[in-house]
């Protein structure tokens, strides 16, 4: 960098605490004009609350906030917008039902005595979009927009507001590659013009590739300032998580492999009776992983759903060690040997308010060992519980607690003990690393990989490309509720290139699984 | 045994937060009191009066209660909605009603009092299920369809009453059933003379040791628990939902149709004309407050036994005038629903936090 950058943002010794926590512990941030600042940590290291604090939601116990070099309150995030600080949510802020035009000038409409000066507003949009190289139809309904497409218009609204500091959670989480490369560009623009951002993410490649500066945080203190270049993820990830990240266990191959499950053709309606999955097949081996790959919303799902039958499949059968399961209830199927991770773990996966031990027995409760003539045999119960909680190192003082009490990681390894204690055959894995942080997910990997080598096969659903590529042995790709591609992952794919299947402007004609 | 000591705490806990809801509900009820112009110390001396000078009222008072309050306790555990307790102890009653008239003077006493006691429970039950397949069937709200059936229940027994059960040689008017045989009556209680109390007690003790039991030990106690904390789990884990929410239903009618037959034997010995006045609803204010424990419900459902009793006393002994009197049952039933919300907001307050603090003790 030649030209030296003036700051734009400087928090100072921010603190925050939440009900005897320290979320933030005089945390330092500067952000430098026109520059991309990373800002990294795992889920709970304080990032959230101090960009909270930054945009006014959530208000610092003490520190200091500068901007531009004048020292500022920031009560809420209405006088965050009026010092020109935007936020783009995880979860986007957009009106559905109306145009890209309505939901930038949403809450910031230009006019007079209740009537909104569309023209006017129609001007400035395209001014902007011109100024920022942004193309985007104003007139097109939001939910006709792809995810990339709502991503830039948040973008546009913010600058539509005078946003100088553009603070981005996870914005690549939603993406394909190919988007992400598109928002990386965006980003750049943005930065050239002088706009400053900042950009939090776990994800290391990225922000190595597109940051001028990174912050690491970790439980709530700043453990780490660098230049991005004169970094690597080894040195980032050992801020990030206070340690080297451990090798991954080593995989076995197993010798002639018998099918364990096949699904053949199968369709499955969504909720609101249309074709979400259409005439899928494949199948799984022994000691396999087989990653289905693809954008969230994909059919995913209601695959998921039919296979563990929560839901009907409109045609075709599924078969676990040669037999027919497709018409069996979910306990059967069970029985027979399969398991599910969900990928909603709070809705599907545990009972919040229940405890430990009940939340471990949800699928074991029934058989003699745990119960008999309909009593509960409460001391097994528990003895049971105490094992796993030791097996599978599960943070918590007894099998007592409400799960509820329990972070997303140890909440996660509450549903993972309780799915391969029963030593399935075949594991449906969905979204099994969401919102769970670095530690717990190497163990997830290696419980996964652990079952594989045991001869087990899994089916691992995840729209992380990451971990479909560093778990898979093969991998297929799911498009529009259809297979679009089947791969080797023999260690020479490309990400960009299953990111082209994943956004179906590429397809290869699968074969069918024959007799 | 560590384990023991904590759910003690937290009972004991539990306790003392309901004991101090009941005390700030009589201080602002007093303080309603004397702005009407009224003495809070004739109220209040009044109220307790329901209590140490007529046991006997309150523990009749009690009984129903505590049967409607464990119905209602047993589906809120399972999260599904009867506020057709009223109804099913109509139907209940009258089952009871009818049997008792039918099989007079034919079966033994014990025979007798068993019969009307089940035929009170099927009735509960059955009238309970049919929201329930409505619901499992067709998705039809709980809410909507069990409160609707109250009011088929009550037309049910006025029809009953104008019909088939009409006393003879009454004409079209008649306000009650034939009262039946003194044998087929329960005991009253010999400790507390001179009051309607009597031995439906014990059942109604029996019967929270039982549902304690069964929602504590046994599987269908522990299906309930989990469907009623996150249905979507349980089905996952491969729990008949649907069937466990109409085990929850029909057990929930059965004490229902309970209170009503034990109020029949028990106290009226008749089915008078609309005799229940909402000891459905009641039922689900002593769930409230009890926390769904039946345990709990013991105690909370003798408190409101008592206040009922106490209330209908103040009317005889005081001159506070009946609206008063309403006034005074509602503010403690609303403060009751208050500590509702306030641990919804307090649990809203403290998940994360405690999410966060589980995060930062990993790693």
């Amino acid at each position: 960098m030649g030209v030296k950058m003036d700051t734009v943002l400087k928090m100072t010794s921010i603190t925050k605490q939440f009900e005897g926590v320290l979320a933030n512990n005089k945390v330092n941030l500067t952000v430098g004009r026109g520059e991309i600042h990373g800002l990294i940590g795992e889920n709970g290291a304080g990032k959230s609350t101090l960009m909270n604090i930054l945009y006014g939601l959530v208000q610092k116990d003490s520190g200091e906030i500068w901007l531009d070099g004048r020292n500022v309150e920031i009560p809420d995030p209405q006088t965050a917008i009026r010092y020109g600080i935007g936020m783009v949510h995880q979860h986007f802020m957009l009106v559905p039902g109306f145009s890209v035009l309505q939901n930038i000038i949403l809450g910031s409409e230009p006019g007079r005595a209740g009537f909104i000066d569309y023209g006017e507003a129609r001007k400035k949009v395209l001014e902007i979009m011109e100024n920022y190289a942004l193309n985007l139809d104003p007139d097109r309904k939001v939910m006709h927009l792809s995810v990339g497409q709502m991503q830039v218009a948040e973008i546009l609204k913010l600058l539509y507001r005078g946003a100088k500091i553009i603070i981005l959670d996870e914005p690549t989480a939603v993406l394909a590659p190919a988007e992400i490369q598109d928002l990386f560009k965006i980003l750049k623009r943005l930065a050239g013009q002088g706009c400053s951002v900042i950009f939090i993410t776990h994800k290391l490649r990225e922000v190595i590739q597109i940051t001028t500066n990174i912050t690491i945080m970790r439980k709530g203190v700043v453990t780490g300032y660098v230049k991005t270049a004169e970094t690597n993820a080894d040195e980032l990830s050992t801020m990030m998580i206070g340690r080297k990240m451990k090798e991954q266990l080593e995989r076995i191959t197993i010798s002639n492999p018998r099918t364990i499950f096949e699904a053949k053709n199968i369709s499955v309606c969504d909720s609101r009776g249309f074709t979400a999955v259409k005439e899928i097949s494949f199948d799984v081996r022994e000691g396999e992983i087989l990653g289905v790959a693809g954008i969230e919303g994909n059919g995913q799902d209601e695959l998921t759903e039919a296979l563990v039958g929560l839901q009907r499949t409109e045609s075709g059968s599924l078969k676990l060690n040669g037999r027919e399961i497709n018409r069996m209830s979910i306990r059967k199927r069970r029985e027979h040997g399969l398991s599910h991770i969900p990928a909603d773990r709070l809705k599907r996966g545990v009972v919040a308010g229940c405890s430990i031990w009940e939340n471990l027995m949800t699928t074991q409760y029934y058989k003699p060992a745990f119960s008999g003539m309909g009593v509960m045999k409460l001391r097994k119960c528990g003895e049971q519980a105490r094992e796993l909680i030791d097996q599978y190192a599960i943070k918590v003082p007894d099998e007592t607690y409400a799960v509820s009490t329990l972070s997303g990681g140890n909440m996660q390894k509450v549903v993972i003990a309780r799915e391969l204690n029963v030593s399935p055959h075949f594991l449906i894995a969905a979204q099994p690393t969401r919102g769970v942080d670095i530690g717990a997910i190497s163990f997830i990997y290696d419980r996964l990989i652990e079952m594989r080598n045991s001869g087990r096969a899994i089916l691992l659903i995840s729209s992380e490309l990451d971990e479909i590529l560093k778990l898979s042995d093969r991998i297929i790709v799911i498009y529009e509720g259809e297979i679009v591609g089947e791969f080797k992952n023999d260690g020479n794919l490309s990400e960009i290139e299953l990111g082209l299947y994943m956004t179906g402007s590429k397809r290869r004609e699968v074969k069918k699984n024959a007799e | 045994m560590r384990n023991r000591g904590i759910m003690l705490r937290q009972n004991v806990k539990t306790l003392f937060r309901q004991l101090l809801i009941i005390a700030v509900s009589l201080f602002v009820v007093s303080v309603i009191v004397a702005i009407a112009g009224f003495s809070p110390k004739t109220m209040l001396s009044g109220l307790l009066h329901g209590v140490t000078g007529d046991l006997g009222g309150a523990v009749r008072w009690s009984i129903p209660l505590i049967f409607t309050g464990l119905a209602a306790s047993v589906a809120f555990k399972a999260e599904v909605f009867n506020l057709g307790i009223d109804g099913q102890l109509n139907m209940g009653a009258l089952a009871g009603t009818w049997v008792a008239l039918s099989l007079s003077g034919r079966v033994s006493r014990g025979t007798g009092v068993l019969a009307i006691i089940a035929a009170g429970c099927v009735a509960g039950m059955l009238f309970a299920l049919i929201p329930t397949l409505l619901y499992v069937r067709f998705k039809a709200d709980l809410v909507v369809t069990t409160l609707l059936l109250n009011f088929v229940a009550e037309l049910l027994t006025d029809y009953a009453i104008l019909g088939p059960l009409r006393p003879e040689g009454m004409a079209s008017q008649a306000a009650s059933t034939p009262k039946f045989a003194e044998s087929f009556w329960l005991n009253k209680l010999d400790y507390l003379p001179g009051s309607n109390a009597h031995t439906g007690l014990y059942i109604a003790i029996a019967a929270a040791v039982i549902i304690w039991f069964v929602l504590r030990k046994t599987t269908a106690g522990y299906e309930i628990r989990l469907v009623g904390a996150n249905p979507h789990t349980a089905e996952e884990s491969g729990i008949n939902v649907k069937l466990v929410i109409i085990k929850a239903m029909l057990l929930s009618g059965l004490l229902a149709g309970l209170a009503g037959a034990v109020e029949m034997t028990g106290v009226l010995h008749q089915f008078p004309k609309r005799f229940n006045d909402g000891l459905g609803f009641d039922g689900i204010v002593v769930a409230v407050l009890a926390n769904n424990n039946p345990l709990g419900v013991l105690l909370s459902g003798s408190f409101f036994g008592a206040l009922k009793n106490g209330a209908a006393n103040l009317q005889r002994l005081t001159n506070i005038p009946r609206p008063m009197v309403e006034i005074i049952q509602a503010t403690i039933i609303l403060a009751v629903t208050v500590k509702f919300s306030f641990k919804m907001r307090r649990l809203g307050r403290w998940i994360p936090q405690k999410g966060a603090a589980g995060k930062e003790s990993e790693s």
